[in-house]
């Protein structure tokens, strides 16, 4: 065998059509299989889908409805005469205090709610670490002239745990408590608890309430309070 | 198995355009080594065309080459491309080594230490030039004269017998026993 020939058959032996043509058949075997398992595998896949899809329109639905039942429908209890809504604000108007005031702490203020011989403040459904009261009268001037605070503007009774959490009831019998925020009562909701109408406001950690009761007007707000604590000690002072 | 009417159709495109792909994918390649890969690309891309619609009337060669072409031009990166760019002169007309060539030189006379072809057809291939081992491929294994690769390749007739020429004493110093032998 000449060299030339030698070297044609290492290079047939390298760059070889039976070779090639195997190694073809083989690759189109293994992308049938291929195709056969990724059918395989979608149609599998389909009832998967199906299942997550189903669940999703589940939970969507248990979502809505959830939503409805919790920030749309209202808290009703028929037993105790609770209609209660939340109105959740996005922002409260805040303002200036439009008068001159002076608070006076440390006196007997009159008691606004109703209370009966068996009855005491204790009897109120406070949350148990709101455990200091104080009161304060807030005065203001007679006129703007006036150098005097002589006018009971409205009284505040601050029930707190000396910290951040805290309810401040503030009340008046002739006029509605002097404060520094207003809100839009449009589209607002009434809440109604034995028979007296109210409007309650949440925004981010506070609700405020504003009501009149037993020949009082109310004015209350909290800081930190729960809703089922605040809710709870409405229906407490409003039975 | 793959169907038996696609597999006859396939099997006698194969053996009909098999040397003229093989001449076209040596020739347009950037390494050789890659030939064998374009081939079954090729040939597989035609088998799933195959089996998709009928392809009749047209030229299944050209066809074919179209094909090879696309893969060879989707083979190579720009990078791969900068990498296996030669540095040898194209245009080298040394009419000396021309006539060594055609007179003296001549693979039939080297004596190589052990007979280890395959090994002989490794190193030409790994050879950083890639015009190397085409023109060997073309020039002993497809036996075309130095013209006929010279227009396939695009390049002077000198530069291809500068080649031959080079890497047989190449090889005679990496495999031979004791030199050249000149009958």
């Amino acid at each position: 065998m000449t060299n030339k020939e030698k070297l044609k058959n290492a290079i047939e032996q390298d760059i070889n059509p039976t070779n090639n043509y195997n190694e073809i058949i083989t690759k189109i075997e293994k992308e049938r299989k291929m195709k056969k398992e990724n059918n395989l595998l979608k149609w599998s896949l389909v009832p998967i889908c199906l299942a997550v899809f189903i669940s999703g329109i589940i939970f969507l639905n248990y979502k809505n409805d959830n939503k409805n039942l919790y920030e749309n429908k209202p808290y009703i209890d028929k037993e105790n005469n609770i209609t209660l809504n939340i109105n959740d604000l996005s922002k409260v108007g805040m303002t200036s205090l439009d008068a001159d005031i002076k608070t006076v702490s440390g006196l007997n203020i009159p008691y606004p709610f109703k209370v009966n011989a068996n009855q005491n403040e204790e009897w109120f459904i406070i949350p148990s670490d709101l455990t200091q009261t104080k009161n304060y009268i807030v005065y203001t001037k007679k006129d703007i002239e006036s150098n005097e605070y002589n006018v009971i503007a409205n009284y505040i009774m601050l029930i707190t745990d000396g910290n951040e959490r805290s309810i401040e009831v503030k009340y008046s019998k002739d006029q509605e408590p002097l404060r520094d925020y207003y809100f839009s009562e449009e589209d607002s909701k009434i809440t109604t608890i034995n028979g007296i109408e109210l409007r309650i406001y949440k925004y981010e950690k506070s609700f405020y309430t504003i009501f009149s009761y037993n020949g009082y007007n109310f004015d209350i707000e909290t800081s930190n309070i729960t809703e089922q604590e605040f809710s709870d000690y409405l229906v407490s002072i409003l039975k | 198995m793959a169907s038996e009417s696609y597999l006859s159709k396939f099997n006698d495109i194969y053996d009909k355009t098999y040397l003229d792909l093989l001449k076209f994918v040596i020739v347009k390649c950037h390494n050789i080594n890659d030939t064998n890969d374009i081939i079954q690309e090729t040939y597989l891309e035609l088998w799933n065309i195959l089996n998709k619609k009928e392809l009749s009337d047209i030229n299944i060669k050209s066809y074919l080459m179209g094909i090879a072409n696309n893969k060879i031009k989707k083979h190579y990166t720009i990078l791969k491309k900068i990498k296996t760019i030669s540095i040898f002169e194209k245009n080298d007309k040394d009419i000396e080594l021309i006539v060594l060539l055609e007179d003296k030189i001549n693979i039939e006379n080297f004596v190589i230490q052990k007979d280890n072809w395959n090994t002989i057809w490794q190193f030409i291939k790994s050879q950083k030039n890639q015009d190397i081992p085409k023109v060997f491929y073309l020039y002993y294994k497809l036996d075309l004269s130095i013209k006929e690769i010279s227009k396939e390749l695009k390049v002077s007739e000198s530069y291809i017998k500068n080649l031959i020429y080079r890497t047989l004493k190449e090889l005679q110093k990496n495999f031979g026993n004791g030199g050249i032998s000149h009958d």
